[in-house]
C-alpha cells in the first residue's frame, strides 16, 4: 500500500461521484444534473485523523467497454494506475443498471467498496433495499448514503481502512454452463501463453501474501479471458496469430450455442446475475407508474410545444441577463469609479505623486478595474441562468428537442449539450464533446462551439450595443446570439456536405429526473465560474490596457515630416486596410487593434476600445471615448459589421489551445482560418448591403467567388478523407 | 394510454397500431422496438446492440414506451427506473414481445 493511498471514485454518469469528491476534498468541482459533467480525471487530497488519501474523480461510465474518450480515460486509470481502492457509487434508485459496472469491476478483481447514493429518491419511488443482504451476496461492504446531505465520514473511513489492509474477496459471477466450459478453455490457453506473464507483472506491483496473490492471479486471468470473448482489441492484439485462431474457435462455439454476438452473451449473463440479486434484495412498495418527470416530459419533449418552450427559456435567459443586470452595472460602475478613479486620483494628488504615476494608477488601472467590475452582473446572471438549466435536468431535454434540427446540420442531438455550454465558455464546451462516442461528431461539434457566443463576448456586445443602440440594446444582443446560431447552421450544412460526408453517430442518452435546483448549488456553481472569469478577464484586460497605453505612449517619427505618431498607431494602420471593406476606415485603426487583443481574450476588446478611444489627453474622471468611437465608426452599418465580425471570428487563445489538445494542430489551424475568413466575408457582406454603392457589387462578387472556392476545396478534401461513422461500424 | 386505445377498450376491442400504416398489433407478437406504440409495455427478446444492453436493455428486461412519433428521429423509453432517448436506428436492432 502507498503512503498516500489512491482512492478512485467510479460509477455511472450522474450518480453523485463529484458530489462525494467535493465533500471529501473540500473542493468545489462543477456538478450538474446531466450525464457528462466530468470529462477528465480530477485529483484531490482528503485528510482525516492525520492521514492523507489521494481521491481521484473518474468520468462517469456505464461499462468498462464504453468507447467514448471520457470512459476510456476512466478505464485506463483503473487498469494502468491501479488505485488502492475503488469506491463504486451506485444509484439506489436505478440499481440494476448501476450494478452492471459493479459486476465488471468485481470481475476485474480490483479492491472495491460500494456507496449506495440517492437512497432518499429510491425510497420516494417505493424502492427499499436490504443493504446487508446485498452486501452479503456481493461479498463487498455496501454503505447507504444521501450524498447531497450529511455523510457519515467515520463509517466511510473505517470501511476504507479495512479494505486497504485486507481487500475483499468477491463472489464469482457464473455464466451459462457452455460459456463457462469455453471460458475455462480460454483461461487454460492464456495460462500457457505470453499474456500470463503480463498478468503476473501487473500483479507484482502489489506485494501480497500468497493466498491473496493466487486468488488475484486467477481473477485477473478470468477477466482477461472474458475480455477476449468480448472482443476487446487491447487484449486481442496481445495474442499471437496461432493463439488467436484457437481462442476464436472457442468464441465461435459460444456464438453458435447462444445465437448471439459473444459480447452480448456476456452482457446478458451479467444481467441475469444482477436480476437475481435485485429480486432477492430489493422490495418495491408500489407498482411502477409514470413519475413526475415523465408527466412533465409529455409537454417538454413535444415537438409542437417543446420548441417554443425552449426558445422562450433562452429568450428569458438573455432578457434576465441584460435587463436585471443593468441597475447593478450602474451601481458598480459609479461606486468603483468613485473609489478607484476619483478618490485614488485625489489621494495621489494630495501625496504630490508625479503626474505619470497618478495617470497610470487612477487613470489606467482604476478605469480598468471599473471596466472589469461592470461585467460582473452580466456574467453573474448568465451563469445563474445556465446553472439553473443544468441543475434542473433541462439540458438533456433540450438535446432531445434539438435532435431533429441537429441531424439537419449533420450532428446527433447529444452534441447540443456542448453547443449550449458554449454560451458559458468555449473551453469546457470543447471538453464536453468527449461525451460523444463518434470521432466525426466530436470534431464537428467542436468546430461549431465558437458560434455560441461565450460569456466573454456578452460584455463586448453589451458595451457596443448600449453605446450605439441604447434603446434597443437587448434586441441587438439577442439578435447577435440568434445570428450566431444561424451561422452555426450554415457552417454545419457546409461541413456536412463537404468534409463530414458520413452519417452522424447513433444516439443513446439518459434523461435524468427533474430536480429543483438548490440555491446553495446554483450560487456555488456560479461563484466558481465567476471567480475563474474574474481572474482570467482581470488579468487579460488589465494587461491589455497597460500594453496598449504603453505602446500608445511611445512616440516615433511619422512619414509626414514634422509629425509624431505611436507604435500602436503604425501597427493598427498597417492592418486596418484588411477591414476597410467592412467599414473600418484608416482613422478607425483602434477598432482593428481591439480585434487583435480579442484573440487573447474576448473581454479584452472592451478594455482596448476604452483605452484607445479615450486618447492620451484624457481628463481625469471624464469619459471621452463614447463620442470618439461614434465619430470613428461613422455609421450604423460599420458598427453592425464590426459586431458580427466579433461574433464570428477566431475564438480566444485558450479555446484554440484546447482545440489543439483535443484534435491536433491541423484542425486547430482549420478552425482559426475558417472562422476568420467567414467572419470577414459575412461582415463585408453586411456592410456592403447596408451601405450599398457601386463598389459594393464588386465586393459581393469577390465574396461569392471566395465562398465557392472554399466550398469546392472543402468538398474535394472531404471526398479524399471521409471519416467513418459509428453507424457504418455497426453495419460492418 | 392513448385516446384511441381507450375507445378500443370501450368497444371491448383492442385497436393498437404499431406503425403509421395502422397495422394492428397483438399481445405476444414479436416486433421491432420502434414499432411499439406509446403507452405500451414489452419485454426485450433480442438485442444486437451492446451499448444498449449495457444500459439495461438486455433480453428479458421490461420496457415501457414513453414516446414514439414516426416523424421524430428518437424514441423515449423507460427501462426500470431509467429513461432513455434512443436513436431509431438502434431501436431497429432490438426485438420485443408485446405484453
Amino acid at each position: 500500500m502507498r503512503n498516500r493511498p489512491i482512492i478512485a471514485l467510479a460509477g455511472n454518469p450522474n450518480v453523485g461521484k463529484t458530489c462525494l469528491f467535493n465533500k471529501l476534498t473540500g473542493t468545489h468541482q462543477a456538478i450538474g444534473n446531466w450525464p457528462g459533467v466530468t470529462v477528465e480525471l480530477k485529483h484531490g487530497i482528503f485528510s482525516y485523523d492525520s492521514k492523507e488519501y489521494e481521491i481521484v474523480d473518474l468520468p462517469g461510465l456505464y461499462s468498462l467497454s464504453d468507447d467514448s474518450p471520457d470512459a476510456i480515460i476512466a478505464r485506463n486509470f483503473i487498469l494502468k494506475e491501479k488505485p488502492d481502492l475503488i469506491i463504486n457509487i451506485v444509484d439506489a434508485s436505478n440499481l440494476e443498471r448501476n450494478l452492471y459496472l459493479t459486476v465488471q469491476l468485481m470481475e476485474m478483481g480490483e479492491p472495491l467498496l460500494i456507496c449506495l447514493s440517492m437512497i432518499d429518491i429510491a425510497e420516494q419511488n417505493g424502492i427499499f433495499i436490504d443493504y446487508d443482504h446485498l452486501s452479503h451476496h456481493l461479498g463487498i461492504e455496501v454503505i447507504p448514503m444521501i450524498l447531497n446531505k450529511h455523510i457519515d465520514l467515520e463509517l466511510l473511513i473505517s470501511k476504507i481502512e479495512k479494505y486497504l489492509i485486507s481487500p475483499p474477496i468477491y463472489s464469482v459471477i457464473d455464466y451459462d454452463e457452455v460459456v463457462e466450459k469455453h471460458l475455462d478453455n480460454i483461461i487454460k490457453i492464456i495460462q500457457a501463453t505470453e499474456i500470463s506473464s503480463i498478468i503476473d507483472n501487473s500483479l507484482n506491483n502489489k506485494k501480497l501474501e500468497e493466498p491473496q496473490a493466487t486468488y488475484n492471479r486467477l481473477v485477473k486471468t478470468r477477466w482477461v479471458a472474458l475480455k477476449l470473448i468480448e472482443g476487446d482489441t487491447e487484449f486481442t492484439n496481445l495474442l499471437s496469430p496461432e493463439t488467436k485462431v484457437v481462442v476464436d474457435k472457442e468464441i465461435n462455439a459460444i456464438i453458435k450455442h447462444r445465437g448471439q454476438k459473444a459480447m452480448a452473451v456476456i452482457a446478458d449473463d451479467r444481467y441475469a446475475y444482477i436480476r437475481g440479486l435485485v429480486k432477492d434484495t430489493v422490495k418495491r412498495k408500489n407498482k411502477r407508474r409514470l413519475t413526475f418527470s415523465d408527466r412533465v416530459d409529455k409537454f417538454v419533449l413535444n415537438q409542437g410545444i417543446g420548441l417554443p418552450i425552449f426558445f422562450v427559456v433562452m429568450y428569458f435567459v438573455f432578457l434576465i441577463t441584460v435587463k436585471v443586470s443593468q441597475p447593478f452595472i450602474n451601481i458598480i460602475e459609479v461606486s468603483l469609479s468613485w473609489l478607484f478613479v476619483e478618490q485614488l486620483g485625489n489621494l495621489l494628488t494630495s501625496l504630490s505623486t508625479p503626474y505619470w504615476l497618478n495617470y497610470f494608477l487612477s487613470g489606467i488601472i482604476g478605469n480598468g478595474i471599473v471596466t472589469i467590475g461592470s461585467f460582473i452582473p452580466l456574467i453573474f446572471f448568465i451563469y445563474v441562468c445556465l446553472s439553473i438549466l443544468e441543475d434542473s435536468g433541462y439540458m438533456a431535454r433540450a438535446a432531445f428537442i434539438a435532435d431533429k434540427f441537429m441531424r439537419f446540420i449533420g450532428l446527433p442531438g447529444k452534441a447540443f449539450i456542448p453547443l449550449l455550454l458554449g454560451f458559458g465558455c468555449t473551453v469546457p464546451a470543447i471538453m464536453a464533446t468527449r461525451t460523444l462516442e463518434n470521432p466525426r461528431d466530436r470534431v464537428f461539434a467542436s468546430l461549431l462551439t465558437p458560434f455560441a457566443s461565450c460569456g466573454a463576448k456578452l460584455p463586448v456586445y453589451t458595451f457596443l450595443a448600449m453605446l450605439f443602440f441604447p434603446q434597443k440594446a437587448n434586441v441587438v444582443i439577442f439578435s447577435l446570439y440568434l445570428f450566431g446560431i444561424v451561422m452555426a447552421v450554415v457552417t454545419g450544412l457546409i461541413l456536412k456536405k463537404t468534409i463530414f460526408l458520413s452519417e452522424p453517430g447513433d444516439f443513446v442518452m439518459e434523461l435524468p429526473s427533474y430536480h429543483i435546483p438548490t440555491l446553495n448549488g446554483i450560487l456555488m456553481h456560479t461563484w466558481h465560474r465567476l471567480k475563474s472569469f474574474l481572474l482570467r478577464a482581470g488579468k487579460y484586460i488589465l494587461l491589455v490596457i497597460i500594453i496598449i497605453n504603453v505602446l500608445q505612449g511611445i512616440p516615433i517619427n511619422s512619414a509626414v515630416k514634422g509629425e509624431k505618431t505611436t507604435i500602436l498607431e503604425v501597427c493598427g494602420k498597417t492592418i486596418t486596410p484588411v477591414f476597410k471593406p467592412m467599414g473600418i476606415n484608416e482613422n478607425n485603426w483602434p477598432a482593428s487593434v481591439a480585434l487583435i487583443s480579442g484573440l487573447f481574450a474576448k473581454e479584452a476588446i472592451v478594455g482596448s476600445l476604452q483605452g484607445l478611444y479615450q486618447g492620451p489627453e484624457m481628463n481625469m474622471g471624464r469619459n471621452q471615448f463614447p463620442d470618439n468611437m461614434k465619430i470613428a465608426f461613422g455609421n450604423t452599418a460599420a458598427i453592425l459589421a464590426y459586431l458580427v465580425f466579433i461574433l464570428l471570428y477566431s475564438p480566444c487563445v485558450a479555446s484554440l489551445t484546447m482545440f489543439y489538445k483535443e484534435y491536433g494542430f491541423k484542425w486547430m489551424l482549420f478552425e482559426f482560418f475558417y472562422l476568420n475568413l467567414l467572419a470577414w466575408m459575412v461582415a463585408v457582406f453586411i456592410y456592403q448591403i447596408l451601405n450599398f454603392s457601386k463598389i459594393s457589387l464588386i465586393w459581393i462578387m469577390i465574396i461569392v467567388t471566395v465562398f465557392f472556392f472554399i466550398y469546392i476545396n472543402l468538398k474535394r478534401i472531404g471526398e479524399k478523407n471521409a471519416i467513418p461513422s459509428s453507424h457504418r461500424k455497426i453495419l460492418e | 394510454m392513448q385516446f384511441r386505445h381507450r375507445i378500443g377498450r370501450f368497444w371491448n376491442k383492442k385497436y393498437r397500431f404499431h406503425n403509421r400504416h395502422r397495422h394492428p398489433i397483438n399481445k405476444g407478437e414479436n416486433i421491432i422496438l420502434n414499432q411499439l406504440p406509446e403507452g405500451e409495455s414489452a419485454i426485450i427478446v433480442n438485442n444486437q446492440n451492446l451499448k444498449t444492453i449495457e444500459r439495461g436493455l438486455y433480453p428479458g428486461a421490461q420496457i415501457f414506451m414513453l414516446r414514439n412519433r414516426h416523424y421524430e428521429p428518437n424514441l423515449v423509453i423507460a427501462v426500470g427506473d431509467a429513461r432513455y432517448v434512443l436513436d431509431r436506428r438502434i431501436s431497429k436492432q432490438i426485438t420485443v414481445i408485446i405484453q
